[in-house]
């Protein structure tokens, strides 16, 4: 696993610029292996009984326990905030107020929902506490991330729903940011999380998920995962191999093992 | 084969769902249509009916909360900002995808657009909201361009979806289809899907199959019609055989059973 730190004022896009150009050594990456792998730790922990609800694993799943403050309503609108405007700023749409912009696209792109209802119920200053959180986010988003160019293909709020075990495990993703392609002869695929708390181990975690549910989405392994913290400005990106993948598997049975225990 | 094949989407498996050899094409003859036409017109109705996959994959409830969004315009700009490539290249998805959108907004401008229609609201959002629009297009033209590409050349857009009016049944069935292969007098028809298939995702499927045919003016039944979830990772693939068109047309009559039990209990 490499994983690297980019200088103060390097966007992600620069960054995975270079390591594109980089030459790496060729990785066989297995991913029917990693398939098996997952199904027979499934196997192994919910054997042939299926479950009447099925057992739903997220990337949250991880960063619950670590980060908690992220998963207040507030850290959760902030969030929510930032991934719009990431949306816009990666097909290089102008924008015109951070704050405002962002709120409008949030609330055409979620519809009705909790989250939207206790937006709607924000007193003055909360909302006021919010905007200023959102724009110093803002700022350290255009900074660091950069345009994609369009021939990278950039894809945004990219959703994968992955039924496993006969549909007793269901893994439920969703990547903020997917550049460049898959053609079946090899992945140069990149998968970028934005997010608003500051990077840990969860956050790792996380990475190796996005990793794992494209090689089984698409029967590629993705070349790069990569995050950015707008809350520090730090970023972070991996070389996607047989390690990692296997490290995300083992990571996703003892997510799963926890929630049986849990039920 | 029979039945729904699953696959996965990697190369073999795409390359195993579009391999039609040995299916023989099978076509929809004069008296099939009046057998059919005559089933929807013995369930009455009040108003002029429209049927789809959907109404059949949720057993003919109606879609009444329906309402334009970034996401359930995605397909409607996505597939013509696809077929703006087609024809020119060079152009990449986010420039075909503003293509798409002027399109909707000349009809808005010049009064052609009817109310409630994409072009309608498409003209009164505002400036984030279209980002988020092109954003989510340009998304799906993205992925749907990039499996089409592992579905070999002759692949192609759909001009447009497929419509069939059943003659004097007040009756419109509509059947989606997204791209098409075609190489000779083979065919296939190719769905894109959002989430995870469902139990009745087969049903879907075999409807819209059934609808195609109807639509074609010879009565050709294309040989395999093939469901893509790329979010799930997944195909289901149908192949065109007599059998598979019976059942759809069916699912369809009997969506016409509820939607006309629906009403009636409303009404009384």
């Amino acid at each position: 696993m490499t994983t690297t730190a980019a200088p103060p004022m390097m966007t992600l896009i620069d960054s995975l610029r270079d390591a594109r150009r980089t030459a790496t050594s060729e990785i066989a990456l297995d991913s029917a292996g990693i398939r098996s792998a997952l199904a027979d730790g499934l196997y192994s922990l919910l054997g042939e009984a299926q479950p009447t609800t099925p057992y739903v694993i997220r990337p949250s799943s991880f960063r619950h326990e670590l980060a908690p403050s992220s998963y207040t309503p507030f850290g959760r609108m902030r969030g929510a905030l930032i991934t719009q405007l990431m949306r816009l700023i990666a097909i290089d749409f102008p924008i015109n107020n951070i704050f405002t912009d962002a709120v409008a696209a949030w609330r055409a792109s979620e519809g009705a929902s909790e989250l939207v209802e206790a937006f709607a119920g924000l007193d003055d200053d909360e909302r006021a506490r919010l905007a200023t959180e959102v724009v110093a986010h803002g700022v350290v988003l255009q900074q660091r991330l950069g345009t994609p160019p369009s021939a990278w293909l950039p894809r945004t709020a990219v959703r994968s729903a992955i039924r496993l075990g006969g549909g007793g495990v269901i893994l439920r993703d969703h990547i903020d940011l997917v550049i460049g392609s898959a053609n079946g002869m090899g992945s140069g695929v990149a998968l970028v999380d934005i997010t608003t708390a500051t990077l840990d181990e969860s956050m790792e975690k996380a990475l190796r998920f996005h990793a794992v549910v494209e090689t089984l989405k698409s029967g590629l392994a993705p070349r790069f995962v990569a995050t950015l913290s707008t809350a520090t400005g730090q970023l972070w990106r991996l070389n996607v191999d047989n390690e990692l993948l296997n490290r995300g598997v083992g990571e996703i049975l003892s997510t799963l093992d926890a929630l049986v225990a849990r039920r | 084969m029979n039945g729904v094949m699953q696959r996965d989407l990697t190369n073999t498996s795409l390359d195993e769902v579009r391999n039609i050899e040995g299916i023989a094409p099978v076509i929809i003859t004069s008296e099939q249509r009046d057998a059919l036409a005559v089933r929807f017109r013995s369930i009455p109705t009040t108003h002029h009916r429209r049927l789809d996959a959907w109404m059949v994959e949720k057993a003919g409830i109606q879609s009444s909360d329906f309402a334009w969004s970034p996401i359930t315009s995605r397909r409607v700009l996505g597939n013509a900002a696809l077929r703006y490539v087609e024809r020119t290249p060079q152009m990449t998805y986010s420039e075909a995808v503003y293509e798409a959108l002027a399109d909707q907004l000349d009809r808005a401008a010049r009064g052609h657009a009817r109310t409630g229609s994409l072009g309608q609201w498409i003209a009164n959002l505002d400036h984030p909201i279209v980002g988020i629009v092109v954003a989510e297009a340009t998304t799906w033209a993205t992925q749907m361009h990039q499996i089409m590409g592992r579905l070999g050349p002759e692949i192609a857009m759909a001009a447009v979806d497929a419509y069939y009016d059943v003659a004097g049944a007040r009756t419109t069935l509509r059947g989606r289809r997204d791209a098409r292969i075609e190489a000779g007098s083979d065919r296939i028809v190719v769905r894109f899907r959002s989430g995870l298939p469902g139990r009745t995702a087969g049903s879907g499927l075999r409807a819209d199959l059934a609808v195609d045919a109807l639509a074609d003016p010879q009565g050709r039944v294309a040989q395999r019609i093939i469901g893509i979830w790329p979010e799930a990772g997944v195909a289901l693939a149908l192949d065109g055989t007599m059998e598979t068109l019976r059942a759809g047309a069916r699912d369809l009559v009997r969506s016409a059973i509820v939607e006309h039990r629906q009403y009636s209990r409303i009404a009384a």
